[in-house]
């Protein structure tokens, strides 16, 4: 779909179709999973609201799931979610036109991340509601029996490096190229990075079986 | 590829399935939607190839300008050195400015490369000076006088710099989600260079250590803070 066919630009509106039944159509979802996510970021920096809906609707599903992940809690991760959209509102003069949004709106989700968790090492203890401290966790868990479960807990026993590779390109679904720019780093340092993670699930899975 | 890593790649594609199901609460989509579409006023972002064409623009202005300054016999020399020392800051702007703007590929690239060779270049440099110095190290070390001098000029340079690369850091604020912290020691390059070519404009003290320690710590100083400063006002 052209581009200059939605969008009008020029007077700063955002979406606006030539084609009034287009226009109807842009609710729809078949309208909406054709345009891409950075035309939506065009019209949305453009100052169209409904350009935010839509782009919303796309990104968040895999945005929320990414920060699932990362963080292991719903809450924390849908704070962190609103965290990243008011980011995202408030650098998108910064956004170069056309650039691929998901590594960018990736980069300042894990960027937030990041920073909660710095901030909180440096506050010195949590205490819960009651006023008592958190129970401190179990030294060894069972081995799980399932093999997606042991497949979780040996991905979350791997180094934060290789982690990362993996769930931003294996589950996250990012091409090597747009997970290495949300890292910084280069595609052929990812790959190498999912290769060693691979090879390190494969040892700790070994390990498991071994246990059971 | 093995058929376990197969298998792997099946089981979490099959994650990444289940973890796009879940969506956030109906009031937390209320909020994300009132927040992000309440005050939203069109922006016109400038393209990658415009912001690095008016920084070329810039830099070619400032250039000719200086040069054209400079011509004559009637320039006094030390108008003539402090358009040099700007017009080399320039220069430095510029390139900064360049990879600033570049793509983040060749960015993180150039600064691989840098980090590989500073540790041979600082051994160079430091060869360099010491052909060049009137007197060693340990007997210029040596001289308190020199280094309440060498403190004196980097805590001008060290302030000068650190004006500078704020400014840069007020342009650049919350516009890196990727290299925040490499973004932050740019500006503390742009910073300590200009802060050490300030003083050095001004500075009667020749003596190469006294112009490696006194005006270049600074710079080394800036880039440091500048990292560190970044990934908290650069990011977005």
């Amino acid at each position: 779909m052209e581009l200059a066919a939605v969008f009008d630009f020029a007077d700063g509106s955002g979406i606006r179709s030539k084609n009034p039944v287009k226009r109807l159509a842009l609710a729809d979802s078949a309208a909406i999973a054709e345009l891409s996510v950075e035309e939506l970021m065009g019209a949305y920096v453009g100052g169209d609201p409904a350009a935010f809906d839509l782009l919303y609707r796309k990104i968040s599903p895999q945005l929320l799931g990414y920060l699932i992940r990362l963080t292991r809690h719903r809450e924390r991760a849908e704070d962190l979610l609103q965290v990243t959209f008011s980011k995202v509102h408030r650098a998108r003069a910064s956004y170069l036109p056309g650039a691929p949004v998901l590594p960018w709106v990736m980069a300042i989700a894990r960027r937030s991340f990041y920073d909660e968790l710095r901030a909180k090492k440096s506050r010195r203890e949590e205490l819960s509601h009651d006023g008592s401290l958190p129970e401190p966790k179990p030294a060894e868990e069972p081995v799980p029996a399932d093999v997606s479960d042991a497949l979780e807990r040996a991905l979350d026993a791997l180094p934060d490096t290789y982690r990362e590779a993996i769930q931003l390109t294996k589950i996250t679904g990012l091409s090597m190229v747009e997970a290495a720019s949300v890292l910084g780093t280069t595609p052929t340092a990812m790959k190498l990075r999912v290769h060693r993670g691979y090879r390190a699930l494969r040892e700790t899975l070994e390990k498991y079986q071994r246990d059971v | 590829m093995s058929e376990q890593d197969r298998q792997y790649d099946e089981l979490f594609s099959r994650l990444g399935t289940q973890n796009a199901r879940v969506k956030p609460s109906p009031e937390r989509e209320a909020q994300i939607r009132k927040e992000c579409t309440a005050s939203l006023t069109p922006i016109a972002p400038l393209k990658r190839w415009q912001r690095v064409a008016s920084c070329c623009a810039l830099g070619l202005l400032v250039m000719s300008g200086l040069a054209a300054l400079t011509r004559g016999d009637g320039v006094h020399q030390l108008t003539r050195s402090t358009l040099y020392g700007a017009a080399a800051w320039a220069l430095v702007l510029l390139s900064v400015l360049l990879v600033g703007f570049g793509p983040q590929g060749s960015r993180a690239a150039l600064f691989r490369i840098g980090a590989a060779l500073s540790v041979p270049l600082a051994f160079l440099a430091y060869l360099g000076v010491s052909q060049s110095a009137w007197t060693p190290l340990v007997e210029w070390i040596g001289h308190p006088i020199h280094c309440a001098n060498a403190f004196r000029c980097g805590v001008m340079a060290l302030g000068l710099g650190a004006i500078s690369a704020s400014g840069v850091m007020l342009v650049w604020r919350r516009t890196d989600p990727f290299n925040p912290g490499w973004s932050g020691a740019l500006a503390g390059v742009v910073g300590g260079m200009t802060g050490a070519l300030s003083v050095g404009l001004v500075c009667p003290d020749g003596e190469a250590w006294h112009l490696w320690l006194g005006h270049g710590v600074g710079v080394v100083m800036l880039v440091l803070i500048g990292a560190w400063l970044g990934r908290r006002v650069l990011s977005p």
